[in-house]
């Protein structure tokens, strides 16, 4: 029977990383090596909390500065994945010509995988250590929580982080990418987004703190299911904006080699000329200007 | 590349430092939060030539909720109930017995038996059969349907696949009382629930698992002497015996009290009485004597009286295949630490004293006595008969001179002769009729109620009946073996009372008595003194023997040589030994106590199996480990419901992502 609670926690826990790792991240091999760099990126910044948490003495005392060390450490090594995995992106498609949907979709999906690695790692190390003893006949039951077990108290919030984090990682990533862009006139939008992000991570980490933990599960699902679709919404939209986007610069594209070709049918060579000087001024997004440098670099 | 290759290897040492000061930090042990650990006695598996007896539990652990059984209602309700799930049953000790565990175990689904509570059943309870030994080859009335034992209900010798414990702590005990009464109390989940480990690996019998190396040898070390460590081989001596060991459903816990405590208690106190006249005037004690005295604690007599068997096979044919030194004091194949018994003459033992159950106060018959004892003996043999008179005689005068001495009485004739005893060994091996007496406290059955059970404790026994058994065989020993009148036994020979007190406090108390730690420093292992012998081991000693050996040798007023010395081999001679950090004349000896049926082979370190014919060969089981875990169970149907809402919320996330891709998002 208590095989049934250890494999009934690990699907709570994991499905969202499972579901994802297996439809979207094992397609495509760049995409693994994405997950992993989240993955560690997520244990380096446990490694920073960690130390700091040893050498600072009133850390060990108080839950509450274990934690706010813990998420200081977790953004700001989020920050960093964020500009190694930038880094990362310009190198990959340093030889594209120019930034078109795919190159958005690979954005995105890299965004996604390296959510899912941090979250991989988070829930691994945070949850996978507890979940582990649940093999065992015997369930674990605190003071404040003496009806629910805590592999199923800490299943559920697993899970709920995991998505969150997941969500998190994409939305600072395209929302940071969004304010780097100097054409981006919705620049407010994205710091909500950012501050929403940082706010809500915590915020349901402290709500972890009540002691009862039913509220506390409560709590934090209440606020995460609006957050997550809101989350979800968001990034929705800014995948619509972009194609769109995109979809009229293809449109666009497509008229001008019309005229083109009604201008002079027979010098191709000219033509593609043209085409090809034409696409740094068409790609008149400067959501990736250090993939343009690239790219004028190239040429 | 050099300098790189240094530098990668310096942060590398720096991560190794940085991540140990991490893990050196709190560590959260979740098991510990979980479980809570207990220290159970278990009822092992033993074995003999064909058979098993005891408990285990299977391989993998076996778990189940806690159910409290306190009283024979309690247990009906159960019964009638009878739980699908499967069950631990807590039963208290007032409703622990045989009948009882047979039912639990026939009619329910069990993953194991918790014994608690120290209630002792007022109506008795003794796991042994009721005619001890009947059986064994050593039995002088193998056909008798006598009953020795009114309580015994044969336990021992029952064999169960589910493991059965026994919590002694009581505050160990009363938190399974509690966990459990919790689960009666209430339906509602968490429930307390409890896991066993202890799969005892031997199986079949004594031959098979010695064959396999699944079990031991159960047997330790008996000590005798001659009083003063002198005997003259040409002179008849008298033999003072008794048993050094004891067993119970729960061998780790066998307190023993009235058997075989008593019986040691008694024999040193009387040992003691004679050494502290003799010390007077040594030269003058030891040439009154018209006979020796030799003493005798057999060990591993509960399990085929190999103590006393294997002394008088050693004696009558032992031989050395290796001796250790070039002056054959001692022999290293097969192991024996002293080669003095190769001077023993059987054939002058002039009559035995066996110290039986001796503790217990009869004080229904001759209630004008502090102290009361029954002389058993075998009825063919002539000579018993006067022998018994002249001990009757001896105590009669001596409780006229006003001396706590025992009332000895003839035990009734309705008896078979001797009770199960060391003596028997003795008569039946040699083949002669040697007079032998046993002295107990009880007439026609054991009067002790607990024989060989976890009950026989200091509880059962009377200082003032230890004494006058104690000064009645010192005092019968010395007119014996000097050949005197009772008159002219010294009114000094008197058992000392608060030796007893301490002597009772350390063989059914604690280990960790004065007496002990005076004699054999810091003591460790178990803090309950047990009577079981535990397995055959060359280098290992118990406590119980050790001490008697030392306190004997401290008592004789033998030759101290000043070296300070910690064990043994640092005193100089072999006829040395060390007490109390002082090398001291040898003047008790230690004789291996195991089936003769073995062998100890030192090359590839296990017991081989010398001769099959003998029916004496008992062997304790292996183990990897006894552990009693208690712990909560969750609710069975949430569990189910995780397991269903996991995969659900998976298969959601799937259709989810499925119907993304599907709108062409960007995965």
């Amino acid at each position: 029977m208590t095989l049934v609670l250890f494999f009934g926690c690990l699907f709570v826990a994991f499905s969202p990383i499972i579901a994802l790792f297996i439809f979207v991240i094992y397609k495509e091999a760049k995409l693994l090596i994405i997950m992993l760099a989240g993955a560690f990126f997520w244990l380096l910044s446990i490694f920073i909390a960690s130390i700091l948490w040893k050498i600072v003495k009133p850390l060990q005392d108080e839950n509450a500065w274990s934690i706010a060390i813990s998420i200081v450490a977790q953004e700001g090594v989020r920050l960093l994945l964020y500009k190694i995995f930038i880094k990362l992106e310009a190198n990959i498609y340093r030889f594209a010509t120019k930034q078109t949907l795919e190159t958005e979709k690979s954005y995105l999906k890299g965004s996604l995988a390296c959510g899912v690695g941090y979250s991989f790692a988070y829930v691994l190390v945070m949850y996978g250590s507890v979940m582990t003893h649940s093999t065992g006949p015997g369930s674990l039951f605190t003071s404040e929580c003496p009806k629910i077990s805590l592999f199923i108290v800490n299943a559920l919030l697993a899970h709920n982080f995991g998505i969150l984090n997941i969500l998190w990682t994409i939305i600072i990533f395209i929302s940071f990418k969004s304010l780097k862009n100097k054409k981006e006139n919705k620049k407010i939008i994205y710091i909500f987004a950012i501050t929403l992000s940082l706010a809500s991570h915590f915020l349901l980490s402290y709500l972890t703190l009540i002691k009862n933990c039913k509220v506390s599960l409560l709590v934090n699902y209440l606020i995460s299911i609006p957050l997550a679709i809101i989350g979800y919404f968001f990034i929705k939209k800014y995948y619509r904006n972009k194609k769109d986007f995109y979809q009229s610069q293809i449109n666009e594209t497509q008229k001008d080699e019309q005229t083109i070709e009604v201008i002079k049918p027979q010098e191709n060579d000219q033509k593609q000329d043209l085409t090809r000087r034409r696409v740094p001024n068409d790609n008149t997004s400067d959501d990736e200007p250090v993939l343009f440098d690239n790219d004028i670099k190239i040429k | 590349m050099k300098f790189e290759f240094s530098i990668s290897l310096k942060y590398f040492l720096i991560l190794i430092i940085i991540l140990k000061f991490i893990n050196s930090s709190h560590t959260i042990n979740f098991d510990d939060e979980i479980y809570t650990q207990y220290s159970p006695f278990a009822a092992f598996r033993i074995l003999d030539k064909t058979s098993i007896f005891g408990t285990t539990s299977p391989f993998k652990p076996s778990s189940g909720q806690l159910y409290l059984v306190e009283t024979e209602a309690d247990l009906t309700k159960l019964l009638n109930d009878n739980p699908s799930h499967t069950l631990v049953v807590v039963i208290d000790t007032a409703v622990y017995n045989k009948d009882n565990l047979e039912k639990l175990v026939d009619k329910l689904k069990l993953a194991g038996i918790i014994v608690i509570g120290g209630t002792i059943p007022a109506t008795g309870f003794s796991p042994e059969k009721v005619y001890p030994d009947r059986e064994a080859d050593m039995c002088l009335h193998p056909n008798s349907d006598y009953i020795w034992n009114p309580y015994g209900t044969s336990l021992l010798y029952e064999r169960f696949y589910i493991p059965i414990v026994y919590l002694l702590l009581e505050t160990e005990s009363e938190k399974m009382r509690e966990l459990a009464r919790a689960n009666v109390e209430s339906d509602k989940y968490p429930k307390n629930g409890a896991d066993f480990q202890m799969f005892m690996e031997a199986s079949i019998d004594s031959k098979v698992c010695l064959r396999r190396e699944t079990c031991d040898p159960i047997g330790g070390e008996s000590v005798w002497g001659f009083l003063g460590g002198v005997q003259n081989q040409s002179r008849p001596y008298i033999l003072l015996q008794t048993s050094l060991d004891s067993r119970s459903f729960f061998p780790g816990f066998s307190p023993g009290g009235d058997f075989p405590s008593s019986g040691i208690v008694t024999l040193i106190a009387a040992l003691d009485a004679l050494l502290k006249f003799a010390a007077n005037d040594t030269d003058a004690f030891y040439q009154s004597l018209q006979r020796d005295i030799m003493f005798a604690f057999w060990e591993s007599e509960s399990f085929g009286k190999v103590g006393s068997r294997k002394f008088i096979s050693d004696v009558l044919s032992f031989t050395c295949d290796q001796w250790t030194n070039e002056w054959k004091t001692q022999c290293d194949d097969p192991k024996r630490s002293s080669m003095a018994f190769k001077s023993v003459n059987l054939s002058n033992i002039a009559f035995i004293v066996e110290l039986g159950q001796t503790g217990l106060y009869d004080n229904i018959s001759n209630y004008a006595f502090k102290s009361n004892g029954y002389l058993h003996y075998e009825y063919d043999n002539p000579e018993n008969v006067p022998l018994s008179d002249s001990f009757i005689n001896l105590t009669d005068f001596s409780n006229s001179q006003g001396l706590n001495i025992s009332h000895l009485e003839k035990s009734d004739p309705a008896t078979p002769g001797l009770p199960p005893s060391s003596a028997e060994t003795f008569i039946s091996l040699l083949g002669t009729q040697i007079p032998a007496i046993l002295i107990s406290d009880f007439n026609q059955n054991y009067t002790n109620k607990y024989y060989s059970s976890i009950f026989d404790n200091v509880q059962n026994l009377d200082l003032d009946q230890l004494q006058g058994i104690a000064t009645a065989t010192a005092r019968i020993a010395y007119a014996e073996a000097t050949q005197t009148l009772p008159e002219n036994v010294p009114l000094e020979i008197v058992a000392d009372q608060a030796l007893i007190s301490q002597l009772v406090d350390c063989f059914v108390g604690t280990t960790y008595c004065d007496l002990f730690q005076n004699f054999l420093g810091s003591i460790s292992g178990t803090y309950f003194s047990s009577n079981y012998p535990g397995i055959y081991a060359t280098d290992t000693i118990s406590i119980h023997s050790k001490f008697i050996r030392d306190f004997i040798t401290n008592s004789t007023n033998s030759t101290c040589d000043p070296n300070y010395c910690t064990t043994d081999e640092d005193c100089n001679s072999a006829l040395q030994v060390c007490v109390n950090y002082a090398c001291h004349s040898i003047t008790a000896y230690f004789h291996p106590a195991y089936s003769n049926g073995v062998e100890y082979d030192p090359d590839n370190d296990k017991f081989n199996i010398v001769d099959f014919g003998l029916d004496h060969l008992w062997t304790e089981s292996r183990w990897e480990g006894i552990e009693l875990r208690s712990f909560q169970i969750n609710n069975p149907s949430i569990n189910a419901a995780m397991l269903v809402g996991g995969i659900l919320l998976f298969l959601l996330y799937y259709f989810l992502i499925w119907i993304q891709k599907k709108k062409s998002f960007f995965f």
